[in-house]
């Protein structure tokens, strides 16, 4: 899931996510928090993820090195 | 009192590598100002007529928020009182001391949740891992329960707004114990309250009321941090190491599928809820901001006989106007902890409103 910053209306899509990258956002905001819980990489505040990610690439979600690597 | 240095640790934590403009719905940091010292004027006299200063955490904590939501209380008092224009100093001081001091009490060891949220004693903790109806965990289940605290921490996220999101969730822990001969990592996440009336129409609330997740944890290295509330695996696996869980919805504990269920029912209303936040206007989302506000306190107000909702005068100081400008940086990445005492206004604070050089 790739979005300028999760918010509750996208709930139902998060908790079928098996990653999430955000464009803003820190360790204390709403996608970094439920990330954790879910145990799903997260990588948040990439300023241009939205930008740089299109729909149906394949993606590798490093949530410890905070790093997004686009598979193809 | 000479709180503020072990809250600055804690708080800056909280905002360390996030922008403020992360927090939704509003610029809550430029809106509070409008009001907050009629509301603290209300604070004032509710304190007064409770007596509160001569009585100890035990004797109110049934009428208090969360410890976590008084954390974030003392957040929004202090750049606040930069918004205010530096006045109402003596009122900010009495009731941010009255906060810290319920925090000192209620969590000696770790008052500000710089590495832990530990509001329960050592008997405590022993008799509620005692009395709780443990199920095995396993990965799937840990998943399940991750997408549970996902949809009622949502649902929370809507319900009080993302700044007083700590009322309706808080995480206490982690402590160390030992049951049947195994020595785990607990941590208890608890939803006191999912549907407050008093803010949302029924066709908003859930069926459940009171949510207590409660999990035992081998090989996970947990910190409860950043002011509360936020759980940080330092190192270990939490889905591989969730060991003994129980899930309890007012008093009944869910079995696996009815845990599948509530995921569902909460992720739904989390939707529909914020749904209806973002359909609002300017106008109606500054009364409903300012009404969770004031909810924090409610019955403290209750309990001091006096109206917790918002005053007229204060509907009219928020009415029709423009949010404040420059009270805080909003794009600024917090980084460094003497930096953001700065521009967060904790420097003023701790000079002009606590008198600490």
């Amino acid at each position: 899931m790739v979005t300028t910053i999760t918010d509750p209306t996208m709930v139902q899509a998060m908790i079928k996510a098996a990653a999430i990258v955000t464009d803003i956002g820190g360790i204390t905001s709403h996608p970094a928090i439920l990330s954790r819980e879910m145990g799903i990489p997260c990588v948040v505040n990439t300023k241009e993820g939205t930008k740089l990610i299109k729909d149906g690439m394949r993606l590798k979600v490093d949530g410890d090195k905070g790093e997004v690597y686009v598979l193809d | 009192m000479s709180w503020i240095d072990g809250f600055a640790e804690g708080c800056f934590r909280l905002y360390a590598g996030n922008v403020m403009s992360a927090f939704q719905p509003l610029d809550f940091f430029h809106f509070y100002p409008l009001y907050y010292d009629l509301w603290l004027s209300r604070i004032v006299e509710v304190m007064d007529k409770l007596s509160v200063e001569d009585k100890h955490y035990q004797e109110l904590k049934d009428l208090l928020p969360p410890p976590s939501n008084l954390r974030a209380i003392i957040q929004k008092l202090i750049p606040t009182y930069k918004g205010l224009g530096h006045k109402n100093t003596d009122e900010i001081r009495k009731v941010a001391d009255f906060i810290a001091r319920m925090l000192l009490e209620s969590c000696p060891d770790d008052p500000f949740a710089v590495h832990s949220n530990p509001l329960h004693t050592q008997d405590e903790v022993k008799q509620i891992v005692s009395s709780v109806n443990w199920q095995s965990g396993d990965p799937q289940i840990a998943r399940n329960i991750g997408r549970l605290i996902t949809a009622a921490g949502s649902l929370v996220h809507g319900l009080y707004n993302d700044i007083v999101t700590d009322m309706g969730w808080d995480t206490y822990g982690p402590y160390s114990v030992e049951w049947e001969g195994q020595n785990y990592s607990f941590l208890i996440r608890d939803f006191p309250n999912l549907a407050p009336a008093e803010l949302w129409s029924t066709q908003h609330l859930p069926s459940v009321k009171d949510l207590k997740i409660y999990a035992l944890y081998q090989g996970v290295d947990w910190e409860i941090a950043f002011v509360g509330c936020h759980t940080i695996a330092k190192s270990g696996q939490p889905v591989q190491g969730l060991k003994k869980f129980s899930v309890i919805a007012d008093g009944k504990t869910l079995a696996p599928e009815e845990i599948v269920n509530l995921i569902n029912e909460l992720s739904g209303k989390a939707e529909s809820i914020y749904k209806k936040i973002r359909s609002l206007d300017f106008e109606e989302l500054k009364k409903l901001v300012m009404l969770q506000e004031c909810y924090q306190l409610h019955k403290l107000f209750t309990a001091a006989g006096i109206e917790w909702r918002p005053t007229p005068e204060m509907t009219a100081r928020v009415e029709n106007k423009p949010l404040m400008t420059g009270v805080i940086t909003m794009g600024k990445l917090m980084t460094d902890l003497n930096e953001y005492r700065e521009l967060f206004g904790i420097n003023l604070f701790a000079r002009e409103v606590l008198g600490k050089a």
